[in-house]
């Protein structure tokens, strides 16, 4: 799992982030570093969808995002595709 | 490596700097980015520019890009020294210079002057000594006749002292190699090797720079066309 969006998605689900909580976040659970360049990319796509929005903080210069309902349903419908392919190629490999 | 990042924020989209460029700042100095994140970022801004479709932006992009790349390329290329020595020819037939510069400069030869000076050592880490006996060495090593009687060794290295040493020393196995060939005695030294000069000079770095102008130019302009010609607008 590399997309960028779906990383920052599964990040958010946990809780609000700001970009630097993010990238810490998902280089701990998935071993990827993603660079400032395509980090932003992804939450510039993912809040166009409408998928994640900012919410308020009191620090002014880090700016945190939520996932919203929507953002959680995508999120929900990405993984349960990506676990029948790890499913399947788990009990392919079994097989062989 | 901080002000090149700052910089390369100034190339995403005015719109989205308004609204993303102050957290993407925060999250370099929060994060310690270095040079390891000025590709990421660049390609960030010129993904950006091209989902906004500005055909003036992503030719302007396409020209800092390209000569920032060129830049980049012709400050970090590492220099060279080139020292050349100076035969006379007794009898000015370059099939004569060339018999004796293969007897000369065999093989075992070019190994021997490797150790001895003990040249190429990253090449030789990673290579074996064949392959940089031909792929590097000889590539850096040139027997060029100069009519009427005149023939010049030259050799390459990224050490100015070694570059002259070695010349020195390759024309002395030339002029031993002459000795014992049929017509031997017939190439002589005409000047030893001079001092190694630099083959990369400030202009020319400049030069290399400059070209990333017209580059990145005609890459942007296709880049535009091509983008317009298949994307619908936004």
């Amino acid at each position: 799992m590399s997309d960028p969006t779906l990383l920052v998605l599964a990040s958010l689900a946990e809780g609000d982030k700001h970009g630097y909580a993010m990238m810490e976040d998902i280089e701990r659970f998935a071993g990827v570093r993603l660079g400032p360049g395509t980090l932003y990319g992804a939450i510039t796509r993912l809040e166009e969808r409408g998928w994640i929005g900012p919410v308020k903080s009191r620090d002014e210069r880090r700016q945190p995002y939520r996932i919203t309902a929507s953002g959680q349903e995508h999120l929900a419908e990405q993984l349960a595709n990506l676990n029948r392919v790890v499913k399947t190629g788990l009990s392919r490999l079994k097989q062989a | 490596m901080k002000h090149v990042l700052r910089l390369l924020i100034k190339l995403y989209p005015a719109w989205w700097r308004r609204r993303y460029g102050k957290e993407l700042e925060v999250l370099l100095e929060d994060s310690g980015s270095g040079s390891r994140d000025v590709w990421d970022v660049f390609r960030g801004a010129m993904a950006m520019q091209i989902k906004t479709r500005s055909f003036g932006r992503i030719v302007t992009v396409c020209v800092i890009a390209g000569v920032i790349v060129a830049g980049t390329a012709a400050f970090l290329w590492p220099q060279q020294y080139k020292s050349t020595a100076t035969l006379r020819l007794d009898q000015p037939d370059p099939d004569i210079l060339n018999r004796v510069a293969e007897a000369a400069l065999t093989r075992n030869a070019l190994a021997s002057i490797i150790n001895s000076y003990n040249l190429y050592p990253r090449e030789r880490g990673r290579m074996p000594m064949d392959d940089v006996i031909e792929k590097v060495m000889r590539r850096e090593t040139w027997v060029t006749p100069i009519p009427p009687n005149l023939a010049q060794v030259t050799f390459s290295y990224e050490d100015p002292i070694q570059a002259q040493r070695v010349s020195q020393d390759l024309v002395g196995r030339i002029i031993t190699a002459n000795l014992s060939t049929p017509n031997g005695g017939l190439i002589q030294l005409d000047a030893p090797a001079d001092q190694a000069k630099r083959t990369i000079t400030g202009k020319a770095r400049v030069a290399m720079t400059g070209l990333g102008l017209p580059a990145g130019l005609l890459f942007g302009v296709i880049l535009a066309l091509i983008l317009r010609r298949r994307a619908p607008a936004l």
